[in-house]
């Protein structure tokens, strides 16, 4: 029928305008992952939209607007847009924190969760760049990816040598850190001391821990159960009964509801919930709490000064009190985030992007799925 | 007995009259000029681009499509989705489509109240209601605090079903129901029932198949709803280690091997299944009985059991909306998360620490979306209806409901793609994926609405030298009026709460009410994240107190046949 041709000239013309446009991204994409990114950047300046919330991003050629202030000169004034995995509360925390200490200086958070975030500037890298300047995520193994997108930048602040070794890689570094820590209700006994106890049948039907295909931060505690606890450790878990969730933020609830009085997940899931007045305590396993740095960076073809402040300012002795005050451990620790003494395990970080899937393979051979 | 039945189902049960060769010139008669280029530049920009261009994703590295059938977890995620999908869809069509008709066909008391009571699902965010069934009937929950009552069995296949299914009444229910008032079906009734069929026969050969592109439109849209839902899987599925596709995706999501690819290449078969089921049931899309307007309603006698029904309904809403709704109350005012939701342990902290931020600003901007989407769709709805008696009609409808079959995070990422050099940061960029995602929901009811639909009084209108677009005004537009309402109902409630859309979209200052629900929940907050979605959904009821109250809207919307149907 005369119709159906229509329709079917009118959808595959959609589909080439498509293939089109990709091909058109694809060239953008590759150029602004050239050093010079000129011609990238003077296509998005002419973005409608792109001038009042984002308009310092890409500002290696800065919209006209701003260029004055913007330009690498020395008194950095002015605006940059970070994506971070914090909540909205703690996000505004951020802005205010930053903007108190650098009055010129305004950044505006975009809040979103790792994976969301890491999807979004995949998409808009496509689509002719990300509209960001710095990102601070809360997953170390989605940076290699990032890396061979072409959307990790390579400025690293100079504070950044204090780090711990674990806390810097290609292009990013680590200001503060996730621990996977032993949480459980007030009133449980006995009182668990290590990882091991976990296996203990008292236990039977209380725990919960979270779901390693889902985040880094609990693949690293998958990855580092059978080395400290034994390699038997997931098998017993399971004999207990334990109770897998997708989000460590649930191990957090159900522990404080009761629902599972006793379970493994962060100390930042930890501390606020504490801080609320949630009867809950927090224990530092004696063989060694897993820890996982959360990483910032900049994004490849911005230099926005503010941004790149924003990343000095996190390591700075003010950037990292205003961290442990938002319930985070910052990593050049001077504020008892984690208790003198505590026992740290060492991650390779490198391996757990490359094993991610013998380590998932593992899980999911005890626990099936 | 059953002889005069037969026969009038042999007179009515057949070809819908417009599908007959003779439609051609009849169709033409009625047709408005301009629809096509608008329809189909609509379905272009909204619709084929944006997705068109997301699969050239996967399509440009077909390699990534092989690694993923070689994933073990594959066959089983497929099977999770087909499974808990289809019994879905089965569960909403019995509890939501089997109240329309109840409603219809029986004088059922508080009608009114009861519709408010299916439709409470779709208040909250998907997530949210999740939540709200755990926080209420599993471990530590409301009903253990009460009667010591723990239903953990939920957290699997079972459960995961039953909720998918429960989310989806409300859709089965708008759609069905809209269908009941969209034409009398008096005539054909009262001549089967004064021929002497029993009231079963009659249900069964009049009024099913009248119904018929009701139950279709709402099956299709049950399925990819439920198929593409991850907010339920992620809280009662993931923990029995049951995948389904949607999980996959978010897994793939949260750490990419093949950046954007895995997740793409997974909605694509998301995509798959939604053709599948639109090519099976289109099959049956048209009416095995042709209404024509507005007929004499039908008297029913009020029975006893009538009230008996209209109280299994009312147990049916206490117990997957109320009783969750209180679970999530007693969270929200509940000073510390995790102790018993007991008096003494009261406070209002949570609901006011809710309205702080950007709680009412990004409600209000969700408001403005919600409505602007809900009627500008109506009105794509109707146009592209208009053209769904025909071929290509179908074909188009089933390309509409793409982005409804996949996860709203493949939608912002389709749009990311196409439109982010043009509108990002702009309120209207969710604007337009909305537009995009929610498109189905509005088209399938009014083109099943249009289906129904006998040409005779249009044509009447135009051999009477009325204009195409009077005649549609006079004899077209009053039948379908519930099922546009329905339709815009459908999708204001959609996009009022809608979280993973916006989520990707959103900077700084667009933020939705979905977001800011979002990011309380990301924050592992549910003190927050509940007494939220508890404001929501007061603002929605009170919104909807005009429609309890006032009996006019209540008839446009055909929830008051009380007594006189």
């Amino acid at each position: 029928m005369k119709r159906t041709l229509v329709t079917v000239i009118a959808v595959s013309a959609a589909f080439g305008l498509a293939a089109c446009s990709s091909a058109n991204s694809g060239s953008t994409n590759s150029s602004s992952s050239s050093p010079s990114p000129s011609s990238s950047s003077s296509s998005s300046n002419s973005l409608p939209g792109s001038s009042s919330s984002s308009s310092s991003s890409l500002s290696s050629s800065a919209p006209v607007e701003t260029s004055s202030t913007s330009a690498e000169t020395p008194p950095p004034a002015g605006k940059a847009t970070i994506y971070a995995a914090v909540t909205a509360a703690n996000g505004t925390a951020l802005q205010d924190a930053f903007h108190t200490a650098f009055p010129n200086e305004t950044i505006s958070i975009v809040a979103a969760g790792t994976g969301k975030l890491v999807t979004r500037m995949e998409a808009e890298e496509k689509a002719g760049g990300v509209r960001a300047d710095a990102m601070l995520l809360a997953d170390p193994t989605v940076m290699p990816q990032l890396a061979s997108d072409g959307i990790l930048g390579d400025y690293v602040p100079s504070a950044a040598s204090q780090l711990p070794a674990g806390n810097s890689g290609q292009g990013w570094f680590g200001p503060l850190d996730f621990y996977n820590v032993i949480v459980y209700k007030d009133g449980l006994t006995p009182v668990p001391k290590d990882w091991s106890d976990l296996t203990n049948p008292a236990y039977k039907g209380k725990i919960e821990i979270g779901d390693p295909s889902y985040s880094g931060t609990t693949l690293a505690m998958a990855a580092e159960m059978p080395k400290l606890a034994g390699a038997d450790f997931f098998t017993k878990l399971k004999a207990n009964d334990v109770k897998i969730v997708q989000s460590t933020n649930t191990v957090g609830n159900d522990i404080a509801s009761g629902a599972r009085p006793i379970g493994i997940t962060l100390d930042s899931v930890y501390r606020p919930l504490k801080e609320k007045g949630s009867p809950v305590t927090i224990v530092w396993p004696a063989s060694g709490a897993i820890p996982v740095p959360a990483p910032a960076a900049m994004i490849k073809g911005s230099t926005n000064p503010v941004a790149k402040n924003f990343l000095d300012w996190l390591l700075t002795t003010d950037g990292q009190a205003e961290l442990a005050k938002l319930g985070y451990s910052p990593a050049l620790d001077s504020s008892g985030a984690v208790p003198a003494g505590t026992k740290i395990a060492t991650v390779p970080f490198q391996d757990l992007v490359s094993q991610r899937a013998t380590i998932l393979g593992d899980f999911t051979k005890v626990f099936g799925g | 007995m059953t002889l005069p039945t037969a026969q009038l189902a042999e007179g009515q049960v057949g070809p819908h009259p417009v599908s007959a060769s003779g439609a051609a010139p009849r169709s033409r008669m009625l047709r408005v000029g301009g629809e096509w280029t608008v329809v189909l530049v609509g379905v272009a920009v909204l619709v084929a681009w944006p997705i068109g261009r997301m699969l050239y994703e996967v399509i440009a590295a077909p390699s990534i499509i092989a690694d993923l059938w070689n994933e073990s977890q594959m066959t089983a995620a497929i099977e999770g989705t087909v499974v808990t999908s289809v019994g879905g869809t089965v569960l909403a069509l019995i509890i939501g489509g089997g109240s329309a008709v109840a409603f219809w066909r029986l004088r059922v008391p508080a009608q009114a109240v009861l519709a408010g009571g299916l439709l409470l699902p779709i208040l909250i965010p998907p997530f949210v209601s999740a939540l709200s069934v755990t926080q209420a009937y599993t471990a530590a929950g409301l009903a253990q605090h009460l009667v010591g009552l723990q239903m953990n069995w939920l957290f699997g296949a079972v459960g995961t079903t039953i909720l998918l299914g429960v989310q989806q009444v409300p859709i089965a229910f708008l759609i069905i129901a809209a269908a009941t008032r969209t034409r009398g079906s008096g005539d054909a009734e009262r001549a089967a029932r004064a021929s002497g069929a029993p009231p079963w026969t009659t249900l069964w050969t009049i009024t099913f198949p009248l119904l018929r592109p009701a139950i279709i439109a709402a099956t299709a849209l049950c399925f990819i709803s439920c198929a593409s839902d991850f907010g339920v899987p992620a809280v009662l599925a993931i923990p029995a280690r049951y995948p389904t596709i949607t999980t996959e995706i978010y897994q793939a999501m949260s750490f990419s091997t093949n950046g954007l690819a895995d997740p793409i290449a997974l909605s694509a078969l998301l995509i798959v299944a939604a053709l599948i089921v639109f090519a099976v049931t289109s099959r049956f899309a048209t009416a095995g009985v042709a209404a024509n307007r507005h007929t004499t309603p039908l008297v029913i006698r009020r029975r006893p059991w009538h009230t008996a029904v209209a109280v299994l309904i009312g147990l049916y809403i206490f117990v997957v909306s109320v009783f969750p709704l209180l679970g999530l109350i007693s969270i929200a005012i509940t000073k510390v998360y995790g102790e018993s939701p007991v008096p003494a342990h009261w406070s209002f902290d949570h609901l006011a620490t809710a309205l702080q931020g950007d709680a009412i600003s990004g409600f209000l901007r969700s408001l403005l979306l919600a409505v602007l989407a809900a009627t500008l769709l109506v009105v794509a709805g109707v146009l592209a209806g208009r053209l769904g008696l025909r071929r290509g009609g179908r074909a188009l409808g089933a390309l509409i409901a793409v982005p409804y079959a996949v996860p709203g995070s493949a939608v912002a990422i389709a749009i990311l793609l196409t439109f982010s050099k043009f509108l990002y940061g702009t309120i209207a960029i969710i604007l337009v994926a909305y537009l995009s995602r929610f498109w189905a929901l509005a088209q399938q009811p009014i083109s099943a609405a249009l289906s129904q639909l006998s040409p005779d009084p249009a044509l009447a209108a135009r051999a009477s030298g009325a204009s195409a677009w009077r005649a549609w005004w006079v004899s077209v537009w009053p039948a379908i009026r519930p099922s546009m309402l329905a339709a815009w109902l459908l999708v204001f409630l959609y996009s009022l709460h809608e979280l993973t859309v916006s989520s990707l979209l959103y900077v700084p200052g667009t933020e939705t009410i979905g977001v800011v629900v979002l990011n309380a929940e990301e924050g592992g907050d549910l003190a927050t994240t509940s007494a939220i979605a508890l404001w929501l959904t007061i603002v929605i009821l009170l919104c909807a107190v005009p429609l309890i109250v006032s009996r006019r809207l209540r008839s446009i919307l055909g929830f008051s046949s009380g007594g006189s149907w």
